[in-house]
């Protein structure tokens, strides 16, 4: 299994500027950040901010729903991209990395989520803050 | 009306090299009245009397925003122009829109935003029944390889706005995808060409093969009623940076035909009725397909070399256009002479030492032209960064094409010396 999703990811090196993900759009892989930053942001207003070790967008995977944020590279920034079938059939297999991917994102604590944000975007750390 | 003291609003002045479009309409008589935004060059046309006036506008890249601030300087200088027109990329939005605001001549708001938008390009022409390559508007990484694996592979990705495969590149696995937000960047923010103010999608579409050329239209109620071939020299993919071209095209006659009646068929359903358009399309092996249509006439020395071909004056036939004259045109039957083009580059990346050129004669008058972008002493990037430094560009006439090649190759005989970069730092 972790071969298989080992093989369906790709290391992804952006300069400055570039969206990853855009509110509204199909949710089509999971990301984790490997070096740099990104920040996520809904209507202009900036809702949290990632660094190496997080991930995003697991959430609009597993419910199906569309991406409910924009997520943009700030610097030159390399994510690492999993393709999202790959992840879903992986978790199909394996019930327990579901969890674990919660519990991993929801332990990192991102950036100060303003009260009343809650749902705003496909991450369970920002959805259920 | 006569085109002898018309008072003509050019908006956008583009880059320096325009002045030889300028020089022209004042020959004409035009009255030239150009906007553009404050600190422009083009300001020092009135001081070379080729302007009669020059305002200062406001140019963001929207028209919706620039065509008001066109037509507020206009009222507030007292201009009251006999007709609006552009020989600049971004700008037939902005002057389509000051046309129809002032009521005068010009083609619909529509079809100039339709060809703006590579995009709205493809959509126009499915919806039109045209053979219509496969396009998406890819707005995030997440898309992109979503609509890569859609599209299947090799594939291109270019801005949505833009022209002459500006910034497009060959797209040929899913390990080279996030590459070309690098390269597409790079390339965007080097060039004067494409204004990234008007917004910076792009799309990925279906690769197409075959051969490229520049069909050069002049429309007339509706009806085409002159077209110009240029034969496009293949390009160094996975960059697809223009080489040069040729005219007249040497290629099959009856393919040529066919692509340029795309060319046309893909204009009028566009909305287009008047004036000089610039279609860029190719001859594949599934028959004619087009790549791109601008809302203006060709750039560079393309109106030089259709009427050293042809006999037409591309720049008369749209300020004709623009001030709602008939057209008068006389082309030519046959090629008058065959005009070669090249775009020079560098051979690898690093400091350019030399750029020679060979003094060759035309022996029908027509150039040679070199118009030369570098310096020596600068760093400039090779085939090795994708997209590679223009040096120079070279235009020479002869009486056909062979002879045409033959003095360009004499030309270009020695190349530019590049120390490579690494023994330079």
């Amino acid at each position: 299994m972790l071969e298989r999703l080992a093989s369906s990811s790709q290391l992804c090196p952006l300069p400055p500027g570039v969206d990853v993900v855009v509110q509204g759009s199909p949710a089509h892989a999971f990301y984790a950040v490997v070096d740099g930053r990104v920040v996520v942001h809904r209507d202009a207003e900036v809702l949290a901010h990632c660094e190496p070790g997080e991930g995003f967008g697991e959430r609009g995977l597993l419910d199906n729903a569309p991406r409910n944020a924009t997520v943009t590279t700030e610097i030159d920034t390399t994510v690492l991209r999993i393709e999202g079938a790959v992840l879903l059939e992986s978790l199909e297999h394996a019930p327990m990395l579901e969890t674990a991917l919660n519990r991993s994102n929801a332990g990192r604590g991102v950036v100060d989520i303003p009260a009343g944000q809650a749902n705003l975007i496909d991450d369970p750390r920002w959805a259920g803050a | 009306m006569t085109v002898d003291g018309a008072t003509v609003v050019v908006v956008g002045a583009g880059y320096p090299g325009k002045r030889r479009i300028y020089r022209r309409m004042a020959e004409l008589g035009a009255r030239l009245v150009i906007l553009d935004e404050a600190g422009h060059w083009s300001e020092g046309l009135v001081a070379e009397g080729l302007a009669a006036q020059w305002l200062a506008t406001t140019v963001t890249g929207d028209p919706e925003r620039d065509a008001p601030a066109v037509v507020d300087a206009l009222s507030a200088a007292s201009v009251r122009p006999d007709a609006v027109l552009t020989f600049w990329e971004t700008c037939p939005p902005v002057a389509a829109r000051v046309a129809a605001a002032l009521g005068l001549p010009g083609n619909p708001v529509e079809a100039v935003d339709v060809a703006r938008s590579k995009l709205r390009t493809r959509e126009a022409s499915e919806r039109a029944g045209l053979p219509t390559p496969k396009s998406r508007r890819v707005r995030s990484l997440d898309e992109l390889f979503a609509d890569a694996a859609e599209i299947g592979f090799p594939a291109v990705v270019k801005p949505e706005f833009g022209h002459s495969q500006v910034g497009c590149v060959r797209v040929d696995s899913f390990e080279s995808l996030p590459g070309v937000y690098w390269l597409v960047r790079k390339e965007l923010e080097t060039t004067h060409v494409v204004d990234l103010r008007a917004g910076n999608d792009l799309l990925l579409e279906e690769y197409l093969d075959g051969v490229e050329f520049d069909v050069d239209l002049v429309l007339e109620d509706g009806e085409c009623v002159f077209s110009s071939v240029s034969q496009q020299a293949p390009t160094a993919e996975p960059s697809f940076q223009e080489a040069g071209l040729h005219c007249p095209p040497d290629y099959g006659s009856k393919q040529v035909r066919s692509l340029v009646e795309l060319c046309v068929q893909t204009v009028q359903a566009f909305g287009f009725s008047r004036g000089v358009l610039h279609v860029e399309g190719k001859c594949t092996t599934k028959g004619p397909r087009i790549v791109e249509v601008n809302a203006r006439m060709g750039g560079g020395r393309i109106h030089q070399v259709v009427d050293a071909v042809w006999g037409v004056d591309l720049i008369e036939a749209h300020l004709r256009a623009a001030l709602g004259l008939p057209q008068q045109l006389t082309p030519s039957r046959k090629p008058r002479c065959a005009v070669w083009h090249a775009l020079v580059y560098p051979s690898r990346s690093g400091l350019l030492e030399t750029l020679p050129f060979t003094n060759v004669t035309s022996d029908v008058g027509f150039g040679p032209f070199v118009d030369v972008s570098a310096e020596v002493g600068q760093m400039v990037d090779g085939p090795d960064r994708t997209f590679s430094t223009l040096l120079a560009e070279v235009y020479v006439g002869a009486k056909d094409l062979k002879r045409a090649r033959s003095l360009g190759a004499e030309l270009l005989r020695d190349p530019p010396v590049v120390a490579a970069a690494a023994t330079t730092a």
